[in-house]
């Protein structure tokens, strides 16, 4: 290195640090860190130690600090994006829930703008069930937000003290206790009467909504938030932060949405890695993890973890660390809400699972959807939602996992090629083996080693042909035996698996014309030799059956054919010698008795030579 | 719930206290005795430093109490105008008191030759009623105390120029501009000095054990 050069580190470091006292926050660290990968070590203890300063620098105790026209009497909630005071709007001597964001908002003049356009839009808000905003301001570097006071207590505190609860024992009632006798909510001297010493919101429910089943209870609610992200939604605005901490729930069971727009990016916060961000990566969507977007369908999601967890004691992604956590929202789909439990109905299980599709297209498109659905769902009406079943979870599965699923398939595939090879030779050993003790006469070897082979054959991998075949061969054995019967029935065994089965038919042909019943041999035959009309074998076998019956013009062709398509075969040609000879002809005259027996030239002569004239 | 004085603003306590209203210069104490005392430690050279720790914390009122005796001559102009005219105030009374004391060899413990020169006025006051309670966790209490211990260490660590700027930026609230009002400059050499002696400061910080093992 050139001396007098200055190190380009550390001119990056020295600008890295000017941005940070100007008020640079995760948003510029996370700036840093990506475009200088390798010195995020150093980046990240930088911002540290800033923290820590800044942190040295602030007062426990703003009690007394006046911000713009309020008084600030003391801390209520802290947070992510800031700490919720207590305060007095002097000019209207109204309490205010006034939230200061955090140190170095106010420097970072994107974020301002976009927190300044943003409150524009959620004070001009009118629902319900969203936060109202009274003003916002900054001061002395400060950047604040004065909102209504609620009566209530956010939504994860309450779920942290309903989860030291059995699920059986949860309940609307257990519910209102929670939030009445939480020390957030009695500090603030809300509860007298419902109406305390300080005025804010009240919406009175009716009687019987603290009597619902708690399920129908978590699910209005549920529902009414759903109908507050519609209604931002259709004013142009995502809340960009759905999660549990920022609802809260007034002791009339009402949810209000706070935090609206207050924290868009993720990857400031991702920057810090923190705790913080753990809590609020566990209700992000897949594309808000991936890809950075928050849209209506992200929100849905954000509302579906929210609802499955008030309804179970589970976080359906939460890890013990960050990366744990992004895994399973881009990769796991959660348990059962049934559990192990039939009771929980299958549609509100449906309705929270569809808010929860990984891919934003398969989702409820609009939050008013969730919200219409949940209702269809409280009136006993069809919900849009199909139900979880252990296939759609599984094809979702193979969705998500291609490469698994391919790989997995595959193995399969060659176990069972493996498999059907090693099962195959076995077969066919068998086979070879019956086939080679049939021809020596040893039926029943031949019987055993058939039925050895139809064992392995019951495996539905192997063809219908092949069984069939072996069913012919044991056929073929227990008639070598004299189980007439016994063949039958295996024969016909073969010819259920392939009715074109010619060794079954042919089989039965034999049998009959052992047993003497030589029309059925030659029908069952005629079968045989339609499928298989070149095996001379076939014609021999029928053409005897014929001779027994007397037919002999049928049978002298039938061995004529024969002898056509296996010249060589001697034992035809002693059957036809036999055959004229018992006619009791002459050998003079067997050309004429075959004419007579209506052979034309051609056969007679064919006929002649054949036998050896 | 807050008490009537708890929610006047500081400009109504400064008038009441004007006035003679003992509870409200009582609600002044209890907002800003720690911030004043802490911009008062660091500004003190280390004798003094020394010697305010051997005080007692009613010795150390009586003292910010005497200071306030002088609201009289305050024109309000901002929070951030109140504590640097307090702090500069209870600076004075203090580092007369303590000489005072330590002239007449006095023990730390023998407060009777103070009372002597600031109970002017008979006040009876109840230090423990008006300190607001804490709302941070008694182990987040701590923690937030040690870092700002550990971090007046690194502070005194710096040039008295260096230190100044940071105490008047960052603990008394002035803008750059009053600071640069008071001192006679423009604002933009007080913002660029700012932001030298604040890296120093972070450079001191990086290289402090303390520091890094109470943030870890």
């Amino acid at each position: 290195m050139v001396v007098g050069t200055p190190h380009p580190q550390k001119e990056v470091i020295d600008s890295f640090v000017e941005r940070l006292l100007d008020g640079g926050n995760g948003l510029v660290l996370n700036e840093y860190c990506q475009k200088y990968p390798s010195l995020r070590i150093i980046f990240e203890q930088k911002y540290d130690i800033m923290k820590a300063l800044e942190e040295a620098f602030t007062d426990e105790n703003l009690g007394g600090t006046e911000i713009g026209e309020y008084l600030i009497i003391e801390e209520i909630g802290r947070g992510g994006m800031g700490v919720v005071y207590l305060a007095l709007q002097q000019s209207l001597g109204r309490y205010v829930a006034l939230k200061i964001l955090p140190f170095g908002f106010s420097s970072d003049r994107v974020s301002t703008k976009r927190f300044r356009t943003e409150a524009q839009i959620i004070a001009r808000f009118n629902h319900p069930n969203i936060v109202p905003v009274y003003s916002m301001g900054e001061e002395r570097g400060i950047c604040y937000i004065a909102m209504a006071l609620i009566p209530g207590l956010s939504l994860n505190k309450i779920l942290q003290s309903l989860k030291c609860l059995p699920v059986g024992e949860w309940s609307p009632t257990i519910v209102r206790d929670i939030i009445c006798t939480h020390p957030d909510f009695t500090r603030l001297n809300f509860c007298d009467n419902g109406t305390g010493n300080l005025e804010a919101i009240h919406i009175s429910r009716n009687p019987s909504f603290w009597s619902k089943p708690y399920i129908s209870f978590a699910l209005t609610i549920c529902s009414e938030i759903a109908d507050a992200l519609s209604y931002a939604h259709r004013n142009g605005m995502c809340h960009g932060d759905l999660k549990p901490s920022n609802i809260m729930l007034t002791y009339s069971g009402v949810p209000i949405i706070v935090d609206f727009g207050l924290a868009k990016d993720m990857r400031s916060l991702k920057a810090t890695q923190s705790q913080e961000f753990l809590g609020t990566i566990a209700y992000a969507s897949p594309e808000h993890i991936t890809r950075n977007i928050v849209s209506p369908a992200s929100e849905v999601w954000s509302l579906g973890v929210t609802m499955y967890e008030m309804l179970s004691p589970d976080q359906p992604f939460q890890s013990s660390d960050v990366a744990a956590t992004v895994e399973k929202i881009l990769k796991t789909d959660p348990p059962l809400l049934r559990g192990g439990s039939k009771v929980f109905p299958k549609d509100a299980e449906a309705i929270v699972f569809k808010c929860l599709e990984k891919a934003p297209e398969n989702r409820y498109a609009q939050a008013a959807l969730v919200k219409e659905d949940i209702n269809n769902f409280l009136l006993s009406k069809p919900v849009m939602a199909k139900p979880v079943g252990k296939l759609g979870r599984s094809i979702k599965w193979v969705k998500r996992n291609r490469i698994v699923a391919i790989l997995i398939c595959t193995l399969m595939i060659l176990l069972m090629i493996g498999s059907f090879v090693a099962l195959n030779s076995s077969m066919k050993q068998y086979v070879v083996e019956g086939d080679h003790y049939f021809a020596g006469g040893k039926y029943p070897e031949a019987i055993q080693s058939y039925e050895s082979a139809l064992k392995i054959l019951n495996v539905p991998i192997f063809s219908r042909d092949t069984k069939a075949s072996v069913l012919s061969g044991l056929g073929d054995a227990w008639g070598g035996v004299g189980q007439s019967e016994k063949a039958i029935s295996f024969y016909k065994r073969a010819l259920e698996i392939d009715v074109n089965n010619v060794q079954a038919l042919a089989g039965i042909g034999d049998v009959y014309f052992v047993g003497g019943q030589y029309a059925e041999a030659v029908a069952w035959y005629n079968k045989a030799i339609i499928l298989s009309p070149e095996d001379s074998e076939k014609y021999y076998d029928r053409g005897q059956a014929y001779e027994r019956q007397g037919l002999y013009r049928e049978a002298l062709r039938d061995f004529h054919k024969a002898i056509q398509l296996a010249p060589n075969d001697q034992d035809t040609r002693k059957e036809i010698s036999v055959l004229l000879s018992n006619m009791g002809l002459l050998e003079n005259d067997q050309g004429a008795i075959l004419r007579e027996e209506g052979f034309n030239e051609t056969e007679v002569e064919s006929i002649l030579r054949l036998i050896g004239h | 719930m807050a008490t009537y004085l708890q929610e006047q603003n500081s400009v109504a306590l400064i008038q009441a206290g004007k006035e003679g209203d003992s509870q409200a210069l009582n609600v002044l104490f209890a907002r800003h005795h720690q911030r004043i005392l802490r911009i008062v430690r660091l500004r003190l050279n280390p004798g003094l430093r020394e010697r305010l720790k051997l005080q007692s914390m009613d010795i150390v009122q009586e003292m910010f109490l005497h200071a306030l005796k002088k609201l009289q001559s305050f024109q309000y102009t901002g929070d951030g105008s109140f504590i640097h005219w307090l702090s500069r105030i209870v600076e004075n009374v203090i580092r007369d008191q303590l000489d005072y004391v330590f002239a007449q060899k006095r023990s730390p413990e023998g407060e009777c030759s103070l009372d002597q020169s600031i109970t002017e006025s008979n006040d009876k006051l109840h230090l423990h009623d008006v300190v607001s309670r804490e709302d941070t966790s008694p182990t987040q209490h701590i923690l937030k105390r040690d870092i700002k211990t550990a971090v007046d260490e690194l502070l005194l660590e710096l040039s008295e120029a260096d230190r100044e700027v940071i105490i008047q930026h960052q603990l008394e609230g002035l803008t750059f501009v009053e600071i640069a009002s008071y001192a006679g400059k423009s604002e933009d050499a007080v913002r660029k000095q700012f932001k030298r002696s604040f890296q120093k400061l972070m450079a001191l910080a990086e290289d402090s054990d303390v520091l890094q093992e109470l943030r870890s």
